[in-house]
């Protein structure tokens, strides 16, 4: 009993190896490159919005309404060629995607890394302490988790009014419940492990069994999880937005651009849904490629 | 099994709890109704007078608890806007919110027999995108791909009707489109968009499950017998892969309800989503809460039945739930 | 002396996987007369099994056979169609799997999976097939088969189940059986019982049984001829006494010093030592060659198939018998 170090060696605590070899497995899957190579075009494009934008389409000294509603390809006799047509009021839609991107990744990014940190935390604390919290921690999960998350945030928004800060809480108070779940899950199968045990009986401070054990096993399927609600929370942000429940109409994000072209379909004035659209499903195929093959990769069930 | 089937209603009348709980402290938050509902132009006691005939001026636990009384008596108050109780509203619109519901349910199980074959030799061609294509449908957000099928399939190609519900035809004193040829029309778009999530998620279910199935020993005694292939997927893995898809499709059907509220607004369907979004920018509280109340206790009704499906369809369940409870 | 039913003459099994080539059987050759217990004897991943697999034509992706003959009264069944392998298939070659819990699919009743066997070879009615089903429930000694034919696998005990199976694959009384570690799963009680079965229903039927299993004392208790295989080949082949008395390989030679009750009280229990290589990465030349006490330079180079005497051979450069001269 007197090698600290070893028990922390066979912990199975994610080594360097696993890592790599999740790493290679990921890097050999042409589905999983190309969601990952999506992603990091769109991050880019929205972290340099205001760089390669044509316009800044919130500055109204810049925006003119008789350049509304022109085709893709036309140029504004300001000069400005808009490579994917304008909208009503004669923003150019590229710049006005290029904003709304920005939004819709800060909003839906925001909400589940804010859910994640919840969840990680009540999970953890009741997977490990158990007992009356546990319980009533894990009763409130099941409530929340069988009400439909569209309803719950219809509701929410509903009485709180809009806003990109109300929205977020909104989805937060959706998704963290599953983070809860799993995380909660989790902790309780380590915690019965006897390297936990093993660390308790070294007098090891209980923080730091919980941070190094459970903390890093919790990593995999949290990770997992974390994606797919990435990819639920860019579409339901997109839908509340669409219904004029979600961010303003200062703010527009995907979803609200793609609810202004509504008007202008019947007369057959497509784009204005349609691209702001098409920059919605890349963004959601390319969190769905990576998280599928981040689910087979860290899947242990299927690790043969 | 009658325990397990108890503590499962327990758990329902739960959440039914919370949720009426919820819905009427949420709904309640929102801006006095009565600001939008008369005349600004009112005096003080005609507003007094309409606030005492709606229950507005009675304290809030007061008004909760007359609300789940009458919900008791499946009277869910009156609608502020209709004048009318708001089951009878709910009920108008509820035959086109099933509609579409049950169409999309119905396209979307296309996705089991495309996901077996996916799941038969995964790394074929066929297989691979099969499974890309999935991946995409469960990208595709519903309500765009509404608003692009209006473009090509109405505006462009003028085949089908983007809007509203068509003929209908009153059986029992309900309107019912779906026996009516152009009701049915009305009924395609909004019911492949809706259909489409739950769709891709088949395929990928299926294709999950028949992958495998096809690995266990009794699809290969199966094959050992003699029995043709044909007769090893579709009975004997098939059958065994529908276990899963039953138990998350109870949950999809639920999904749909709330899902079709989206697709009911795109295609101005007068079904309860499109009314409960009505009622959301009329302030209108009563159909809101019923809304929610409606879909909450439908969700909660299909998970319970959906348990017990569970046990018809897997007589492992069925016969040792029997004995272990 | 019986005539040959089944030659396998010198199979080669290999799986491609990512990883490399498997070679998981390699250059085996063996015989099964009619009425004859061939004991197909070796460690898990000695090949033994996916041998079987191979005879059945149910050598799953990404395995193939890359060579040799199985002949069948004379057929090359690797020449043979799918359609036509299908007919041999549980017919005229019938296979007993692992585990009972496994092997009957568990959401269809007896009946069902005993009367589509029936079905798949012989056309005839429901009601015939459903008799047929019944007499080889009780010929395989399940008390009120009718009754037993409405239940579902989880219904019956581990032994029973194992019956059912055997009664399925005796349905058409087959010409040979592979039994695939047939009673491994069981209590050895059962085992037993399960063994005298199947050796009886083989013999009245003149069924040739091959024995496939890691235990030599079932191979003693039941089988005429023995193979011992290691890493994809045969290294020893014989009739049981001469096999198990003067066992003529070193591995052979191990695995019989390995058996406990062969041991006298008190000494130590002989081991080979080391560990079974991996399929994907053999030791060049004999694979045995790292764990053989008798190795050394020579066996670096692949030994062949040696005849000891009339029905023996061996696959060593130093057998433990004398060679003829």
């Amino acid at each position: 009993m007197t090698d600290v170090a070893g028990t922390h060696a066979t912990a199975p605590v994610a080594d360097d190896a696993k890592w790599q070899r999740v790493l290679r497995s990921f890097a050999e899957n042409k589905q999983a490159v190309f969601g990952l190579a999506l992603l990091v075009v769109l991050l880019l494009a929205a972290l340099l919005a205001p760089v390669i934008a044509p316009q800044n389409p919130y500055d109204l000294a810049q925006i003119s309404f008789l350049d509304a509603m022109m085709r893709p390809g036309e140029a504004s006799p300001g000069g400005i060629l808009h490579v994917l047509g304008t909208d009503s009021q004669g923003r150019d839609l590229l710049s006005a995607i290029l904003y709304g991107l920005r939004i819709s990744i800060v909003v839906s990014a925001s909400a589940t890394l804010i859910a994640l940190v919840i969840g990680l935390v009540l999970g953890l604390a009741a997977g490990y302490f158990g007992g009356r919290f546990d319980a009533f921690l894990m009763r409130l999960v099941d409530v929340q988790i069988s009400i439909p998350g569209l309803l719950i945030a219809l509701l929410l928004l509903v009485a709180m009014g809009p806003g990109v800060g109300k929205l977020v809480i909104a989805m937060v108070a959706i998704y963290w419940a599953y983070f809860a779940r799993i995380v909660r899950g989790v902790a309780l199968v380590e915690r019965k492990k006897e390297y936990v045990e093993a660390a308790i009986c070294l007098a090891l401070p209980r923080w730091r069994i919980v941070l190094r054990h459970l903390l890093v096993n919790c990593l995999p399927p949290v990770m997992v999880v974390g994606t797919v609600l990435l990819a639920r929370a860019v579409l339901l942000e997109a839908s509340l937005s669409y219904l004029g429940l979600g961010v303003p109409v200062t703010q527009p994000s995907l979803g609200l651009l793609i609810a202004n072209g509504f008007g202008y379909l019947m007369s057959g004035e497509y784009w204005v849904s349609f691209f702001p659209g098409v920059a919605l499903v890349m963004l959601i195929f390319g969190v769905n490629l990576v998280g599928d093959h981040l689910r087979d990769v860290l899947n242990p069930r299927l690790q043969r | 099994m009658t325990v397990f089937i108890i503590r499962r209603l327990a758990q329902s009348l739960i959440v039914l709890l919370a949720m009426s709980l919820i819905a009427f402290g949420g709904v309640y938050l929102i801006g006095n109704p009565i600001d939008i509902l008369i005349d600004p132009n009112a005096t003080e006691a005609e507003r007094m007078a309409a606030e005492h005939a709606l229950g507005l001026d009675q304290p809030l636990w007061a008004q909760y608890w007359h609300f789940l009384v009458n919900l008791l008596h499946f009277d869910l108050g009156k609608s502020f806007s209709a004048s009318i109780p708001v089951s009878d509203l709910l009920l108008q619109r509820l035959p086109a919110t099933i509609e579409l519901t049950i169409v999309a349910f119905l396209v979307s199980f296309l996705g089991v027999p495309l996901g077996v074959i996916a799941g038969r030799r995964p790394d074929s061609l066929l297989g691979k995108t099969i499974m890309a294509g999935s991946i995409l449908g469960i990208s595709l957000p519903s309500f765009w791909i509404g608003l692009m099928s209006i473009i090509v399939f109405s505006v462009w190609l003028g085949w089908l009707p983007s809007t509203g519900r068509g003929d209908t035809i009153t059986i029992l004193g309900t309107q019912w489109a779906l026996f009516t040829w152009d009701g049915i029309k009305h009924l395609i778009l909004p019911g492949v968009t809706l259909a489409l999530f739950n769709f891709a998620l088949l395929i990928r279910l299926a294709r999950a499950g028949m992958q495998e199935a096809l690995m266990t020993d009794y699809v290969k005694f199966g094959r050992a017998k003699g029995l043709f292939e044909r007769r090893v997927v579709w009975l004997h893995a098939f059958k065994n892969i529908l276990i899963p898809i039953i138990t998350v499709q109870g949950l999809e059907l639920a999904n749909l309800l709330t899902g079709a509220l989206l697709t009911e607004v795109i295609f101005a369907y007068p079904g309860i989503g499109r009314l409960a979004i009505e009622s959301i920018h009329f302030l209108d509280r009563p159909v809101i809460v019923g809304y929610m109340m409606f879909v909450v206790t439908t969700f909660v009704v299909i998970n319970l039945l959906v348990d017990i499906v569970y046990g018809i369809v897997d007589p492992r369940v069925r016969y040792s739930g029997g004995g272990n409870d | 002396m019986t005539a040959a039913v089944l030659n396998v003459e010198h199979l080669r099994t290999h799986y491609f996987t990512r990883a490399g080539v498997v070679k998981a059987v390699e250059d085996v050759s063996f015989e099964v007369r009619r009425g004859k217990v061939l004991g197909l004897v070796g460690e898990s991943g000695s090949g033994k099994s996916v041998t079987g697999y191979s005879i059945m034509g149910l050598v799953d992706h990404p395995g193939r056979i890359v060579g040799g003959r199985i002949l069948y009264n004379g057929t090359d069944l690797l020449a043979l169609s799918e359609p036509e392998m299908r007919r041999l298939r549980g017919s005229r070659i019938a296979m007993i799997f692992q585990d009972p819990m496994m092997t009957l699919n568990p959401v269809l009743r007896i009946e069902t999976q005993m009367v589509e066997a029936v079905l798949a070879h012989e056309p005839m009615s429901r009601q015939a097939a459903r008799r047929r089903a019944r007499d080889a429930l009780g010929q395989v000694g399940i008390p009120s088969p009718d009754e037993r034919l409405q239940a579902y696998p989880h219904q019956f005990s581990g032994g029973m189940r194992q019956r059912v199976v055997i009664a399925i694959a005796m349905l058409h009384n087959p010409d040979v059986i592979i039994a695939d570690e047939a009673t491994t799963a069981l209590d050895v009680t059962i085992q037993g019982q399960i063994l005298s079965e199947v050796q009886r229903l083989c013999q009245s039927h003149s069924t040739g049984l091959i024995w496939i299993t890691h235990d030599l004392a079932v191979v003693a208790g039941i089988a005429d001829e023995i193979c011992v295989m290691y890493a994809g080949r045969v290294v020893e082949r014989g009739t049981v006494d001469d096999v198990l008395d003067h066992p003529a390989h070193p591995y052979t030679f191990g695995l019989i010093g390995s058996v406990p009750s062969r041991n006298e009280r008190g000494q130590p229990l002989r081991q080979i030592r080391g560990t079974t290589p991996s399929l994907a990465n053999l030791p060049q030349g004999c694979a045995f060659r790292p764990r053989c006490f008798r190795a050394n330079e020579i066996c670096t180079n692949e030994p062949e198939t040696m005849s000891i005497s009339s029905r023996r051979e061996t696959r060593c450069f130093h057998p433990l018998v004398a060679q003829p001269t």
